[in-house]
């Protein structure tokens, strides 16, 4: 008779305390504010007042985060077919890179990527890196005037887009060091161009390639524009401009903040680039770049 | 001496010697003549002296007009203000003898002064007076130079007897180039006079430049304004708004700024088509401003303040001449080794563009991967400009890009700024022309 007893009190005692208990309040950093203890005669509004760091609406980016990426886009001047500035760099969170995925797959053109493939460079990983590698890789078809086709240049700077994402992806960084081999592309590239522009279009990839992992500021870029620099000649003179132009962003990937490059406007880069080239070593560049072309 | 040359005897080599002088200074000379293509000379070709009385005197009440100076080149006897004399006049029998007289018809004049127009004073032939020292020709010109008030008639009423000098203002320009019409800027200055009480000519306030043109063109808050004109005679005299019906004024006149550049192309452009062509014939003008061209009856005219705005017109005009060679020479003819048809990198662009083979280089595409645009279509920096088929008959393109080969940088202030930057758009450039005065002296230099 002792047993059930027992066990009809034990399940009394486990009701009434969780009867007793379910209602403790629990703490809440929005509602906190009124539980402020109230000094005579100080509303509680007041004390809102006077206690700025406590707001009843929290700023914090984990606040924003709750808005999607494409409305806070939406409130910004946004061109797709071109990079974005740095108003859209700031709004721009690590958690957005799903939604970012997810806009530039909902793009059908090439060229309305480009605004996005920019801004997956500020916080974009292995998803980001993966989308715009499978972009790259499945293109299929003719680009019939490469010059005046807008989505064959974005193609191309996808591959170069991908490089500041490196640092955080090895999809992006295995595929730079292989995709700044010219023979990737001849097994690789399911495309084909113009006639004038065909024979050119691999070795285009490449530099693309380079010039990409060169942002980055991954070591595997030096070691290949140290490489190529040694070819003779005749070998590295179609790659001589890409190959300056690589040492040039690699430069910039030692600066602070490096990752603002690409969302600065054009005449801070022109900027940039005219102050690198007045530097001793854009000097030299320039010096070997003039030699190896044979320009007096 | 090798001895199967021909010798010549020793006056005769003198003459050679001095041959040979007279032709290396004709040499070296031409070039100096030939660096000064154009040049501009004026002066006051005509003057109007005018004398109207009301209609309560019938007998003077007529208008006597002489044009003097007329077809006198650069003789510009004009009085400067204050340096004539008023007589009041006696009675009508004097009127007619004297005050009528109002010019002698060769010389600078002093009216009315007691000159008889014919006839002998003091043993001489008055239409053989002297004319003394002449008058130093330094502006201020005038039009309006005096207004008398005359009482003349015993019942006490009178007449106002207004005396006008107008003056027309003749330009020459010098021009090798003819027909064409080459700008020239004008400055003028104007004051109002105005008669005082006592009977005197006294200035009054600036009138602003907006209410003066010349040949149309209105005059910027700078009192300046930009005008084109072929070789030869013209007149620029200023015109003033109604307004203000005496004034003196001052006058200036200077060409404004030739620029020549050679263009070339990729020689690719063959294979595509032909030459990509340049604007309008290779000419491209900076002076058609609209905010500082407005014709003579625009009603603006007589509304003060209606230009304010921080554009000017610019005296500046770019002439583009094909090289003699006109594309690219090696190692800029490549098409893919590398390719300076299709620009990819920035050494690329960098070498092509300072090139001194030709100050302009027009090729089919820039496209830098880390620029925030798909293409560029043109690059500016001094000395010279590249740019892309896609602009290659695009006067604000050349124009644009022009500014930034003499220094200047982009202006975001306005769309309609000619180095506004259109980046934020996209591709393009902004649809102005305006230029401010900072920018002004890079063109103008």
């Amino acid at each position: 008779m002792k047993r059930p007893f027992i066990f009809l009190l034990l399940v009394g005692m486990a009701v009434v305390g969780w009867f007793t208990f379910r209602h403790l309040p629990q703490p809440s950093p929005v509602d906190s504010v009124d539980h402020v203890p109230q000094e005579s005669g100080i509303t509680t509004e007041v004390s809102r007042v006077n206690e700025p760091q406590k707001p009843l609406v929290n700023p914090s980016p984990a606040t924003n985060a709750r808005i999607t990426l494409k409305e806070r886009l939406s409130k910004v001047d946004l061109n797709k077919i071109r990079y974005p500035g740095m108003a859209v760099a700031e709004l721009l969170r690590p958690e957005d890179e799903d939604e970012l995925v997810d806009l530039f797959h909902e793009e059908s053109l090439i060229r309305n990527r480009v605004a996005y493939m920019v801004m997956m460079t500020r916080h974009g990983g292995d998803k980001s890196a993966q989308a715009m590698i499978d972009m790259v890789k499945s293109q299929k078809g003719f680009f019939k005037d490469p010059p005046n086709d807008d989505d064959h240049e974005a193609l191309h700077r996808a591959v170069f887009l991908l490089g500041p994402i490196a640092v955080r992806s090895d999809i992006a960084r295995q595929f730079l060091k292989e995709a700044c081999d010219i023979e990737y592309w001849k097994l690789h590239r399911q495309y084909s161009v113009v006639e004038r522009v065909e024979p050119h279009e691999d070795r285009h990839l490449a530099t693309d390639a380079l010039t990409g992992l060169a942002l980055s500021g991954l070591p595997e870029a030096v070691e290949v524009i140290n490489a190529m620099k040694q070819w003779d000649r005749d070998r590295v003179n179609p790659w001589a401009g890409h190959l300056s132009e690589a040492a040039e962003l690699f430069d910039y990937s030692k600066e602070p903040d490096h990752w603002k490059y690409l969302f600065l406007t054009d005449d801070e880069k022109m900027k940039k680039m005219m102050n690198w080239r007045e530097s001793s070593g854009g000097k030299e560049w320039t010096v070997w770049y003039r030699k190896i072309r044979g320009i007096e | 001496m090798p001895s199967h040359l021909p010798t010549f005897p020793p006056e005769l080599r003198r003459n050679l010697a001095t041959a040979w002088s007279l032709l290396f200074i004709f040499w070296a000379a031409f070039p100096l003549t030939a660096q000064v293509p154009r040049q501009v000379s004026y002066w006051a070709s005509r003057q109007y002296f005018d004398r109207q009385n009301t209609t309560s005197d019938p007998i003077a009440g007529v208008t006597d007009v002489n044009e003097i100076f007329d077809n006198n080149l650069y003789n510009i006897n004009f009085l400067p203000v204050g340096s004539y004399t008023v007589t009041t006049s006696r009675n009508a029998l004097w009127n007619r003898a004297y005050g009528l007289t109002l010019y002698t018809d060769r010389w600078w004049w002093t009216m009315p002064t007691g000159r008889m127009r014919s006839g002998w004073r003091n043993g001489q032939n008055a239409s053989l007076q002297d004319p003394g020292i002449m008058p130093p020709i330094d502006p201020p010109w005038g039009k309006a130079n005096t207004t008398k008030r005359v009482d003349f008639l015993p019942l006490g009423s009178f007449s106002i007897s207004r005396l006008v000098a107008e003056t027309q203002v003749r330009l020459r320009h010098v021009s090798v180039y003819g027909g064409q019409e080459r700008g020239i800027r004008v400055s003028v200055t104007a004051v109002e006079m105005q008669l005082s009480p006592t009977g005197v000519w006294e200035p009054g306030s600036p009138i602003p430049p907006g209410q003066i043109s010349v040949r149309g063109s209105a005059l910027d808050e700078n009192g300046q304004a930009i005008i084109t004109l072929p070789a030869g005679d013209h007149d620029v005299t200023p015109v003033v708004s109604q307004f203000y019906q005496y004034y003196t004024f001052t006058f200036d006149a200077a060409p404004t700024k030739d620029h020549h550049r050679v263009r070339s192309y990729h020689p690719y452009f063959l294979s595509m088509g032909g030459d990509p062509g340049a604007p309008y014939n290779g000419r491209i003008n900076l002076f058609s401003d609209a905010d500082a061209s407005v014709a003579d009856n625009d009603p603006r005219l007589i509304t003060r303040g209606w230009n304010v705005t921080d554009a000017v017109p610019v005296g500046a005009e770019l002439f583009i001449y094909n090289h003699a060679y006109p594309v690219f020479i090696p190692p800029f003819q490549s098409i893919s080794n590398p390719d300076y048809f299709d620009i990819k990198t920035p050494e690329d662009l960098s070498a092509l563009h300072n090139a001194s083979f030709s100050q302009i280089k027009q090729v089919n595409s820039i496209k830098l991967r880390r620029f925030n645009d798909l293409k560029m279509l043109g690059y500016g920096e001094p000395p010279y400009v590249t740019l892309t088929a896609e602009v290659a008959r695009n006067p604000i393109a050349w124009m644009h890009e022009f500014g930034h080969s003499l220094g200047l940088l982009h202006r975001d202030d306005s769309v309609n700024n000619l180095m506004f930057n259109a980046e934020k758009k996209g591709p393009m450039y902004a649809p102005g022309w305006e230029i401010n005065r900072s920018e002004r002296p890079a063109f103008e230099r």
